[in-house]
């Protein structure tokens, strides 16, 4: 039916590249959130004290990470509300409780971030307090990543609606999901593995002790290189399982084949690199050259990601045909202030850049 | 309409809304107000090295980010998943109007939270100055962003020019924005004060501590502002409509004792606030904290409670029924039927028969946003013992019996439906669920009986 909603109030192809942008910003502090607090189970298990320091560097970021998973989450919601909202209040609808059960979960393993934190930092405290709300907050992040895996199955595929109404559970069916949720949490180890040798980057200029520098940055080397390798694996199966009519299409056009291509030939030469890197964990070149790779993979599979949507949408939806009319005025004052607020925000960063090293 | 229709058993999705929204409310205030009190409580405590007062505003600050930065960030994405399940129309058309407002307010929420964890971090580490200024920040960001937020909100009860000009600013700057920021500002730095009780009170060791009163009283000062809330009021309720307005002074009953609650309470805070915590400086406990706190909260989520409620029949006044049907479509609909434009509504014929499984399919499209068919607000209990011609009068003058109903909107047919549906929920005990409908009709008695109440509904 069609309705007196408000035209789009810009260029919709101007939001989605701004979709894209916040998304990419979004994915590298949500993998973050995503692969760190099962890293920090795992040396609190095996480590023991000598590798505590590794839990305690992760279990220090987590909480900002996630508030910059979240406020990069809100921006990228609003693009997608604004673009696509018959696809995505649908999904929601469709999954219902299970789609709002997020706000619970959320709230649940960001509180469990702050206690993992808090018992890491005071030592009397035993492993158990601290890997019980380690294995919590990593269950609960996880069902949240699987929800929203199953949110965009629930937008991309308007033939399963019908299915969907009845039992929202459904979206498992999905011969695709296994691989792409794999895919989510694979990638997010590789992503953490490159915040770890940042990390240590910014720890040894903070006068930390070489040795567990170059520790915690060779855990990460490896984490990168493994999650990297099996990303790519997932990531095959992915594609393979792709519906019969989004493959034909995917590969047909000659920008998306491009774009493909371009993707997983990064991915294998960003293995080579972190091999070479794992090699030579001391030089800092190859940490440069496979993160501004993997910057631009993920900026990759954001495009890809798009590129499915499109196909899966088919001729049923394109932005290119919403409505539209210009809100000068607003547009005009929010890059004002977009661009005032990142000077602000750089000046914040480099006023805490400029610290001397904290003495506790 | 044009999506499916959500449905929370028993509760309803307004109450599912509203639960969250002044959850997000009180913490969201509190993160406004506690950004004036620490960099004002600061600057107070450096100029008069007050080192009591500097570790205050210290653990105050950590407080600020555990409740505010966590719970009220979450909470914040709550309400958006919550409104666009059960209010998806209304979402779509405040999403696609004030697209760049909310863009403006994120730029504004990631300063506040980059600058909150700053001023937490660099306590004793930055020069007192900076340090301030960075408070600074976070202040003027989280008010700012309560700014752009505020007049998206008063847009929904008076889009004033909008209407006929519709221009974004118009719709922004509009009749109630104004008193609406200063109630808002007022019950923000009243928030405050109220957590600053709660966390004097509740850090241990304290208990003797000569410095807590102090800190209380001095907290209690953000408190008084709460005295103006009546006049706030008064100004506030100037600027809406009256038909809004005659809902809450007593056009719903519920809504008048509601709405004078949050007033008087709010005023009884900034007495008590003067006379036993800033004039005697009385010791309070942290039972006593919560206490207040907890009046407090019931007062704001009164007040959220009487802003979302004289909205109704609208869930954007003039614009959309709360419902989620536009005004602007009841024409059509009333002559094409709700059910031939409802693309995820269809006869349930697997539970229901005949007419009456059109009518079911009507009451999800015209009542189910609002009305369960059990439980908080629902529609058996209103209807109960009701008869056809009682159902049928109702449903004709439905927006005129009862002010915060919206019209019947479709045909006469589906009008027809929905009565008889109706009827299966006013009287589930007979055998009419299973009647075929033409037969049930025809058997339905058609004189009212006494003692009914025809204004039989219930508040918004």
């Amino acid at each position: 039916m069609n309705s007196p909603f408000p035209p789009v109030p810009a260029s919709p192809l101007l939001l989605n590249y701004l979709l894209g942008l916040v998304f990419v910003v979004h994915l590298i502090f949500m993998n973050f959130v995503v692969a760190a607090p099962l890293v920090i189970l795992w040396n609190l298990i095996t480590g023991g004290a000598q590798k505590r320091f590794i839990s305690e560097w992760l279990a220090a970021v987590l909480p900002a990470a996630f508030t910059f998973t979240i406020t990069f989450g809100v921006s990228s919601l609003l693009f997608v509300q604004v673009l696509y909202p018959e696809r995505f209040f649908t999904a929601n609808i469709l999954l219902g409780r299970i789609w709002l059960a997020v706000i619970g979960l959320l709230m649940l393993a960001f509180y469990c971030t702050y206690l993992m934190r808090s018992f890491l930092r005071r030592h009397e405290r035993g492993t158990i307090p601290t890997g019980l709300f380690t294995l919590v907050a990593t269950a609960l992040v996880w069902s949240v990543a699987a929800i929203m895996v199953g949110n965009y199955f629930a937008s991309a595929t308007r033939a399963d609606w019908p299915v969907l109404i009845t039992n929202p559970f459904r979206v498992l069916d999905n011969l695709t999901f296994s691989p792409r949720f794999l895919h989510y949490i694979f990638g997010a180890f590789a992503v953490l593995g490159f915040w770890m040798i940042w990390i240590s980057w910014w720890r040894s200029k903070r006068g930390a002790r070489s040795e567990e520098v170059t520790a915690f940055r060779r855990q990460g080397l490896m984490l990168t290189l493994g999650a990297t390798g099996a990303e790519v694996i997932v990531g095959v199966l992915f594609l393979i399982w792709l519906p019969s009519n989004v493959w034909d299409k995917l590969f047909s056009g000659t920008f998306p084949g491009l774009v493909w291509i371009s993707g997983v030939a990064t991915s294998l030469v960003i293995l080579g690199l972190l091999i070479v890197a794992n090699v030579y964990p001391d030089r800092i070149i190859w940490q440069r050259t496979t993160t501004i790779l993997m910057l631009w993979t993920t900026v990759g599979m954001v495009a890809g990601r798009d590129i499915v949507r499109i196909l899966a949408f088919g001729n049923d939806f394109s932005i290119d045909r919403l409505p539209t009319a210009l809100q000068t005025g607003p547009m005009l004052v929010f890059f004002l202030l977009l661009l005032l607020g990142l000077c602000l925000l750089l000046a914040l960063v480099w006023l805490v850049w400029k610290l001397p090293p904290q003495q506790d | 309409m044009h999506y499916p229709i959500w449905n929370m058993p028993l509760l309803g999705g307004a109450l599912v809304i509203a639960g969250i929204s002044i959850f997000h409310v009180i913490i969201a205030h509190f993160a406004i107000g506690a950004g004036i009190f620490n960099v004002f409580t600061e600057i107070r405590a450096r100029r008069r090295g007050d080192s009591a007062l500097l570790q205050f505003v210290k653990d105050n600050s950590i407080f600020l980010i555990y409740l505010a930065f966590v719970a009220g960030a979450v909470s914040g994405v709550g309400i958006w998943f919550t409104i666009g399940v059960v209010a998806p129309e209304a979402t779509t058309y405040l999403i696609r109007l004030f697209f760049w407002i909310w863009a403006i307010e994120w730029v504004f929420f990631l300063l506040e939270l980059a600058s909150g964890y700053i001023y937490y971090y660099t306590w004793d580490r930055l020069s007192p100055r900076m340090h301030v200024a960075v408070g600074g920040i976070y202040a003027i960001t989280a008010f700012m962003s309560l700014v752009m937020i505020n007049g998206i909100l008063t847009f929904m009860l008076t889009p004033g020019e909008y209407l006929s000009s519709g221009n974004i600013w118009d719709a922004w700057l509009n009749p109630s924005f104004w008193p609406s920021l200063w109630i808002r500002t007022v019950s923000a730095l009243a928030l405050a004060g109220v957590f600053v009780a709660i966390v004097a009170s509740g850090r241990k060791g304290t208990k003797d501590d000569p410095d807590r009163a102090r800190i209380v009283a001095w907290g209690a000062r953000f408190l008084l502002p709460l005295g103006l809330m009546p006049l706030l009021a008064v100004w506030y309720f100037s600027t809406i409509p009256e038909t809004a307005r005659s809902l809450a002074l007593g056009g719903a009953v519920a809504m008048t004792f509601i709405f004078a609650f949050g007033v008087i309470m709010s005023f009884l805070i900034a007495v008590y606030a003067y006379f036993g915590m800033l004039r005697k400086a009385r010791n309070i406990n942290l039972e006593t904290a919560l206490l207040m706190a907890a009046i407090a909260f019931i007062a704001t989520g009164s007040m959220e409670f009487v802003r979302e409620g004289i909205r109704k029949p609208y869930v954007l006044m003039n614009i959309m029924y709360s419902n989620g049907i536009q005004v602007a479509e009841a024409a059509k609909l009333n002559q094409e039927g709700v059910l031939a434009n409802a693309a995820w509504v269809t006869p349930d014929t697997t539970k229901y028969s005949g007419d009456v499984a059109v009518g079911e399919a009507v009451y999800r499209t015209q009542c189910l946003r609002c009305h369960e068919v059990e439980g908080y607000n629902a529609m058996t209990p209103l209807v109960r013992n009701w008869n056809r011609p009682l159902i049928m009068s109702a449903l004709d003058h439905l927006d005129r019996i009862k002010v915060f109903m919206p019209p019947f909107i479709g045909t006469q047919r589906e009008k027809q439906a929905l009565g008889s549906y109706l009827l299966t929920l006013a009287m589930p005990d007979s055998a009419w669920n299973s009647t075929p409908a033409d037969t049930l009709l025809q058997s339905v008695p058609d004189t009212i009986e006494i003692g009914t109440d025809v204004n039989g509904g219930t508040e918004p």
